[in-house]
């Protein structure tokens, strides 16, 4: 298609301003391919390929631009969304002018792209074509693209060994140790050259030696030797020390950023891994920094040192040592990438097998009650098998690179022996020299050895640190605004304005606007899915709204500090979650330093009173992990206990009774009625018995608000509240339940 | 779409969706209204005749978003990973956050989730040429 099928020419217009433009990654037959649309004040321009630059002039679109399209009452924008892809069509009344293809992940930046279309096409209509003020509308920018920089995965251990900066003074004080071994390590063969010189050969040669002279050369050697312990010990233990306080910052360092991250990270990672990743990557890194890192620099050191006395001694013979170096520097070289691989892969596979065991050991009812234990053994086994031969592929690499290592060092003593050999029959050297030279160059390639063989462990290590730093580098989507605000007493009225918001490229509220007074109690009902606990959790600031705003007494809630606001809500969630521990302390969770006395009242306004003193320790009984050893009615009882205590002035009940009986639940909603007033309450409920204490009941559909009134209200207008309504009181009648209706009735039994 | 049904009801806004998009791509197939309720079930697209079959196809190719990888060009090292892949979509370049989007699954199929959501399907890691297969492994 040439530009010449455009709707309408446009004459370049110096008051043209670009208003939104995005990326549109399919072509017609929904392939991959690269083109673009962008709205100005003026036109729509559609071209292919990629814009150039973010922010781009609107002469240099006009050149680019395949098609354009002045703005005109006509044209109008038509989107359908699927979840994995996206449509936009252009239309000049019933005809097609053009179609974009595009996947779901960009539909934000399209969706955004034709609002501003239609805004403006609205202004353009009403003839206010000069009062659009642009600055309300800066161009989205163009490239998605996530601006973190790529990180190899040493840059990565890099970054992790930062955190033994507030150690700094220990490691100085490791490395003068190390140093002063090294030194003492040095001396002993320094004393063998005049041993063998001055004494042994002489004497083999028919000299008379007083064998005194050799007792200062043994003294020596021994003091060297305990020196060299000695001081060995202080830096094997300070660095052992200080490599132990590394990793500990850094787990509880990675720990506390996992914590602060918003709920959409957790829905999308495995448990295992995150465990695997906390916990034993950081040992890992341990293990490196107190072994391998900290003998890495004495070594270094050592080989340095080593390498002037051996230059001093003989320079001839030091050349010859650095024979088989083009060896071993290749043999690194080589190796390197495959062990990263190899440890990588390693870690993965450990990853996995602990999200099975995090996977199955919480669903073991589920296991137990399909009789699915041979399956999950076998899945755990298939997991633990590729654990093994991750570590077995690593194995072969590392395990052949070692001997190797020897096997040129040994080569490069032989070089040795042989020229030394050589030089003491030229009379180049002398005996002594050559010995001392022998335990120098055995030394200097053991270090040496001793630092190739560190390549492993650095790509071990490098492989763990980069799991953290991939965790650290997650940002929460819920952010702390920079100056967060504080209020001290909520009143409680929380304003919805149009709310939208996806889970990831799925839509599930579409426009919500909700006024909730101070005080009120409001029932939200609605079928299964339609977006009510999503609607409770933007409430609770849980996820931020795709568009739209919350305010609560009329401040935004992206301005609040989100510990200061949680700290005013109470949160019944529809799984109720306990943690491993007591039912006083599960119960005191929101309010650690409660007393015992308001421990107990809100356990009696829950309900849950009577039950835990039947239980063998009362308040002081374990509950198990996630509350195992109690019925659901019962977890939902602690957790409404939960959320009273913290005396919230938002409560948000999410089927906070569905799991108790119509009477319990009676009894419950009259002692929470006490405790509500005063409080702005949201409660949710399939059971609509449960809201008929609610000042209004808002029904969702959809994700959309379809009705709001009281119960008498809805149901006169006969929707679909009264639709819920009825088939409930039939469901009822048949089940002689009806009774929980009438409030007379409701303490009937008692 | 506008769907008119055997029993001469039209129904506006319909869509197609895949009930297997990963695992039975060829398999049943729903027509659904725009809330998703059902309207029509196709136990198994190959019952249909050649040429509904071939419209079917056309249908959910702009409805549904998954392409097939058939081989790994290249993968970066280090986060994010840059993938280049070629797919019966075409050629794409992809960035994922962490190695936590790959996901293999019983069957033998493995799933490559990019920072945008978008899935990327390999249907039978074995089918690979041996350097895709190489690469993915790396990355996972
Ligand atoms: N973490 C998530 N990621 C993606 N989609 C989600 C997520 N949580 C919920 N959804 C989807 O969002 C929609 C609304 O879910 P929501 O939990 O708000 O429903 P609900 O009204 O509380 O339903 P119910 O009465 O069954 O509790 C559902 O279609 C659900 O599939
Ligand atoms: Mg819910």
């Amino acid at each position: 298609m040439a530009s010449a099928e455009s709707f309408d020419s446009v004459n370049s217009n110096p008051s043209e301003i670009l208003l939104a433009c995005c990326h549109i990654n399919l072509d017609e037959q929904a392939k991959f391919g690269s083109g673009w649309l962008a709205v100005t004040t003026e036109a729509l321009y559609s071209g292919k390929g990629l814009l150039p630059v973010e922010q781009i002039a609107v002469d240099e679109l006009q050149n680019l631009a395949q098609h354009q399209w002045s703005l005109q009452k006509e044209l109008c924008l038509t989107l359908t969304t699927r979840p994995t892809i996206g449509q936009l069509e252009l239309r000049a009344g019933q005809e097609v002018l053009q179609c974009w293809k595009f996947s779901a992940g960009i539909t934000p930046e399209v969706v955004r792209l034709k609002d501003c279309f239609e805004t403006r096409c609205e202004h353009l209509t009403h003839g206010e074509k000069h009062a659009f003020n642009p600055k309300k509308n800066t161009p989205v920018s163009l490239q998605n693209v996530s601006k973190k920089t790529s990180t190899g995965s040493l840059a990565a251990l890099i970054r992790v060994l930062r955190f033994a900066a507030p150690y700094w003074w220990v490691v100085v004080i490791g490395t003068l140790l190390a140093l002063g071994t090294t030194f003492a390590s040095l001396v002993p063969p320094y004393l063998t050259m005049p041993l063998v010189d001055k004494v042994l050969i002489p004497h083999q040669s028919g000299e008379h030696v007083p064998l005194g002279i050799a007792i200062p050369y043994l003294a020596g050697l021994a003091a060297a030797a305990v020196v060299a312990s000695l001081l060995g010990y202080g830096r094997t233990w300070i660095l052992a020390w200080v490599s132990e306080r590394i990793t500990a910052d850094l787990r509880i360092r990675t720990y506390a950023h996992v914590q602060s991250l918003s709920l959409d990270f957790f829905a999308t990672r495995r448990t295992g891994d995150l465990i695997s990743r906390i916990g034993s990557d950081t040992e890992r890194l341990n293990n490196y920094l107190s072994i391998s890192l900290i003998d890495f620099f004495s070594n270094i050191l050592l080989v340095l040192f080593t390498a002037i006395v051996l230059f001093t001694i003989s320079p001839l013979l030091a050349v010859m040592t650095l024979v088989p170096f083009p060896f071993v520097i290749w043999l690194v070289y080589s190796v390197r990438g495959r062990l990263h691989q190899g440890f990588s892969r390693s870690r993965i596979a450990w990853a996995d097998m602990t999200s099975a065991l995090a996977d199955t050991i919480p669903g073991i009812r589920v296991v137990k009650a399909f009789a699915q234990e041979e399956r999950e053994i076998n899945r755990f086994r298939r997991a633990n098998h590729r654990v093994l031969e991750a570590n077995d592929h690593v194995n072969i690499t590392w395990s052949y690179f070692g001997p190797l290592v020897t096997l040129f060092s040994e080569f490069g003593v032989l070089v040795i022996w042989a020229s030394g050999v050589w030089l003491v029959f030229n009379n180049s050297v002398t005996v002594g020299t050559l010995t001392a030279f022998l335990a120098y160059i055995s030394r200097f390639y053991g270090k040496v050895e001793s630092m190739v063989r560190m390549v492993p462990a650095t790509q071990r290590a490098a492989a763990s640190a980069q799991r953290i730093c991939d965790l650290l580098d997650c940002q929460p989507t819920v952010a702390e605004p920079v100056t967060p605000h504080h209020i001290e007493h909520v009143k409680g009225k929380i304003d919805l304005q149009n709310i939208y918001f996806r889970y990831g490229n799925r839509e599930v509220l579409h426009g919500i606007s909700l006024t909730i007074e101070a005080g009120e109690m409001v029932g939200l009902v609605g079928t299964s899915g339609a977006g009510k606990t999503t609607l409770a959790n933007l409430i609770c600031r849980f996820h931020d709204p795709s568009s739209g705003n919350i305010s609560i007494d009329g401040i935004n809630l992206r301005a609040l500090s989100l510990k200061n606001y949680r700290g005013h809500i109470g949160c019944v969630l529809q799984e109720p979650f306990l943690f491993f521990g007591s039912i006083a302390e599960n119960i005191a969770y929101g309010r650690p330093h409660a007393t015992r006395g308001e421990i107990v009242a809100a356990a009696r306004a829950a309900g849950a009173h009577e039950f835990i003193l039947r239980l063998p320790h009362a308040y002081d009984s374990r509950v198990g992990e996630r509350g195992a050893q109690l019925s659901g009615g019962e977890r939902q009882r602690i957790s409404i206990a939960r959320a009273l205590l913290v005396d919230p002035a938002i409560l948000i009940l999410d089927e906070a009774t569905s799991s108790v009986d119509a009477e319990t639940e009676s009894l419950i909603q009259h002692a929470i009625e006490k405790l509500v007033t005063g409080r702005t309450t949201i409660a949710i409920a399939h059971r609509l018995a449960t809201l008929r204490r609610a000042d209004r009941l808002v029904v969702l559909e959809h994700g959309q608000i379809v009705e709001i009134g009281t119960h008498d209200e809805l149901l006169a207008i006969g929707g679909t509240y009264a639709r819920l309504y009825q088939t409930q009181i039939i469901d009822n009648q048949s089940h002689e339940l009806q009774r929980t209706f009438h409030p007379t009735s409701r303490f009937a039994k008692k | 779409m506008k769907l008119v049904a055997p029993t001469g009801k039209h129904v506006d806004g319909v869509h197609v969706v895949r009930a297997f998009p990963f695992t039975a791509a060829d398999g049943p197939v729903a027509i659904v209204d725009g809330y998703g309720n059902e309207i029509i079930w196709i136990h198994d697209l190959g019952l249909l005749s050649l040429e509904h079959q071939q419209f079917m196809k056309r249908l959910l190719e702009t409805e549904e978003f998954l392409p097939r990888i058939h081989s790994i060009e290249s993968v970066s090292r280090g986060t994010p990973y840059r993938w280049s892949v070629v797919t019966d979509r075409g050629d794409a370049f992809f960035e994922q956050a962490s190695s936590d989007g790959v996901a293999w699954h019983t069957d033998g199929s493995v799933t490559i989730t990019d920072c945008d959501g978008i899935c990327y399907l390999i249907p039978t890691v074995q089918h690979l040429d041996r350097r895709s297969r190489r690469l993915l492994e790396r990355h996972s």
